[in-house]
């Protein structure tokens, strides 16, 4: 039996600083097949949150919980065949984009991480869901921001999960491109069945992409649930000090947000 | 005079898709000729036939014959294995520590597995089995130290590489009064300090050769491995890579192949740094490619410098590791030039 919870986090505790202590039981959970995105002001553990379901660091106590199963009892391969993560963007490396997207198919590797034919497959798959199969035998460092973007996603494609975890995936993206690629993600999930978790700073594209949000302050989750509820509730205005308010505009929904 | 060098080369560069095949042949075909130079060309010349004669067993005059199995064979062997092994040990510490920079010299791994063959050889100089064992162990030191500072937050690239000079300062220091204080420590041990080929012996090269075959056939399964770290940790670890562990398991393997080369070949230093970048020039970044090519082109550089060092000043010869030096200092400039805007911090 498969939860419906796709990620789980139960009582953390967890600090940088021995000292200083930073989630105190902090408690999250993620439902399979919805776009969630994890919204809150600076240091207030977004990225800490990903490091937790991505085993980068270990919590003093509580769990975390992928599919029902602890991350702590899984190999690293393991986790990675559950969940991919896409870090934040740093340098990027110098290979072609084909040479990315299978990159994607290590945790399903043996060790010297040659290709089969159905690994080919997905890794051929993935590019063209992702839209950068007509760039495969770029160099990274030639693309775009929003190319490269779209490169590093077919790398997640290409590790098969059901769950997708972006770590601010907008950042360094101009405009058009931030919407282009929350409408690949919207895509993924609606065709793919992928359940995508992200920790996006712009609070426009979250209200407009996702079905869920996570609202944290402080190293704990404030409010969660469905975009409308999480407004209604007002806990956007709480942990930014701002007021948000929708509006119906001649493309959908759009949402004012103005200091108070 | 330096922009049109720089569209010289960049047009090779754009000029590129020469398949790896076709590179790593030429490659091939460049080392087999240079090995066999060195083994016709020296201070007493065999010809061409005497030695097509000796690789497939006929008939050699005594005289030829002595000069090729006692002489030139230990040297050109010693050549292609410090070569291969260095290259090999520079392409994956520059790849697990994400620098340029890095190579078993610039970041100390030498001077480490030096120090700990002169200790070996001043205080145990019955064991044959020794030297190699200890200069293993004096580069893993090396490495582990270097993985520790590398370890801290925020350390940059050039950090990394000021510590190996600090590192290389002291273990030279070391080295420099184990010479004094036991001076028979090691025979040609002027020639250690910079790294030279002339007084290798077989026996010498047993123990190495081993522990190089063994690194060699290790580090060409890795290549992927290398691949997935150079996306950045937190994607290696994203990805399902034991960052760490694999981090420190690839230190170890080039600090074996490093301590190897340096136990017979002294402080042979630039061609780990030199070989890879001239292998990724032609080849690419894809790291299995890399580490094979480094191989080949690290044997054929050190065969062609040693025949050089000893043809070049003849009947003078010169320890290759001078020559080696007289190239990789300026080349170490150019990457450092190069690198400045690239992000040494």
């Amino acid at each position: 039996m498969t939860s419906e919870r796709a990620i789980e986090l139960a009582g953390i505790r967890f600090s940088y600083n021995r000292e200083v202590p930073f989630m105190k039981g902090l408690s999250a959970a993620f439902s399979h097949g919805k776009v969630t995105s994890i919204v809150g002001p600076n240091g207030c553990g977004k990225s800490t949150m990903v490091k937790l379901i991505d085993g980068i660091i270990r919590p003093f106590a509580g769990e975390v919980l992928i599919d029902g199963e602890s991350t702590f009892d899984m190999g690293h391969k393991e986790r990675a065949r559950r969940v991919a993560v896409l870090a934040q963007a740093s340098r990027p490396p110098a290979m072609t984009v084909e040479a990315l997207v299978a990159c994607g198919r290590y945790p399903h590797l043996e060790r010297q991480g040659r290709l089969g034919p159905r690994d080919r497959e997905l890794v051929e798959e993935a590019m063209c869901l992702a839209g950068v199969e007509r760039f495969r035998g770029h160099d990274l460092r030639q693309l775009s921001g929003g190319e490269r973007q779209r490169a590093f996603i077919a790398m997640t494609l290409a590790q098969d999960t059901r769950v997708i975890l972006l770590d601010e995936p907008t950042t360094f993206l101009d405009i058009g491109a931030c919407h282009d690629l929350m409408r690949l993600v919207r895509q993924l999930n609606e065709q793919q069945g992928k359940t995508i978790i992200m920790v996006i700073h712009d609070l426009d594209l979250a209200l407009r992409y996702s079905d869920e949000l996570l609202v944290m302050e402080r190293g704990r989750v404030t409010c969660a649930g469905g975009v409308e509820d999480v407004l209604a509730e007002g806990a956007l205005e709480r942990a930014f000090g701002v007021n948000v308010s929708a509006h119906e505009g001649a493309f959908g929904k759009n949402y004012a947000i103005f200091p108070k | 005079m330096v922009g049109s060098i720089r569209n010289m080369f960049s047009r090779i560069a754009q000029a590129r898709p020469c398949g790896f095949a076709a590179v790593l042949m030429a490659s091939i075909a460049l080392l087999v000729v240079l090995t066999a130079a060195a083994f016709l060309v020296g201070s007493s010349s065999v010809s061409f036939a005497e030695l097509a004669a000796w690789v497939t067993g006929g008939q050699v005059s005594d005289a030829a014959k002595s000069i090729l199995t006692n002489v030139r064979l230990p040297r050109v062997l010693a050549a292609l294995l410090a070569g291969a092994a260095l290259a090999v040990a520079g392409a994956v510490i520059q790849a697990v520590l994400d620098n340029p920079l890095a190579s078993p010299n610039v970041i100390g791994i030498n001077s480490g597995a030096g120090l700990f063959v002169l200790l070996a050889a001043a205080f145990f100089p019955q064991y044959l089995w020794l030297p190699p064992l200890a200069a293993f162990l004096g580069a893993l030191v090396t490495a582990l130290l270097i993985f520790g500072l590398s370890l801290g937050a925020n350390i940059s690239r050039l950090t990394v590489v000021l510590s190996g000079i600090a590192i290389t300062t002291v273990f030279g220091a070391g080295m420099n009064t184990i010479m004094i204080v036991a001076p028979d420590a090691y025979i040609g041990s002027a020639n250690f300090l910079v790294g030279g080929l002339s007084g290798v012996l077989m026996r010498d090269l047993w123990w190495p050769a081993a522990y190089i075959v063994v690194g060699l056939a290790v580090a060409f399964t890795c290549g992927n491995r290398l691949n997935i770290m150079s996306l950045g940790d937190d994607s290696a670890h994203a990805l399902g890579m034991n960052v760490r562990g694999n981090r420190l398991g690839l230190l170890t393997l080039a600090a074996m192949l490093a301590g190897a080369a340096v136990s017979f070949a002294g402080l042979l230093g630039f061609v780990g740094l030199i070989i890879p970048h001239i292998v990724r020039f032609f080849v690419g970044h894809d790291n299995r490619r890399v580490l094979v090519m480094s191989a080949v082109l690290g044997a054929a550089f050190v065969v062609g410098c040693d025949l050089l060092a000893r043809i070049m000043f003849a009947p003078y010869e010169v320890p290759v590791g001078i020559l080696m030096a007289f190239l990789g200092g300026p080349f170490f400039v150019y990457l450092i030039m190069r690198n400045r805007r690239g992000g040494l911090d």
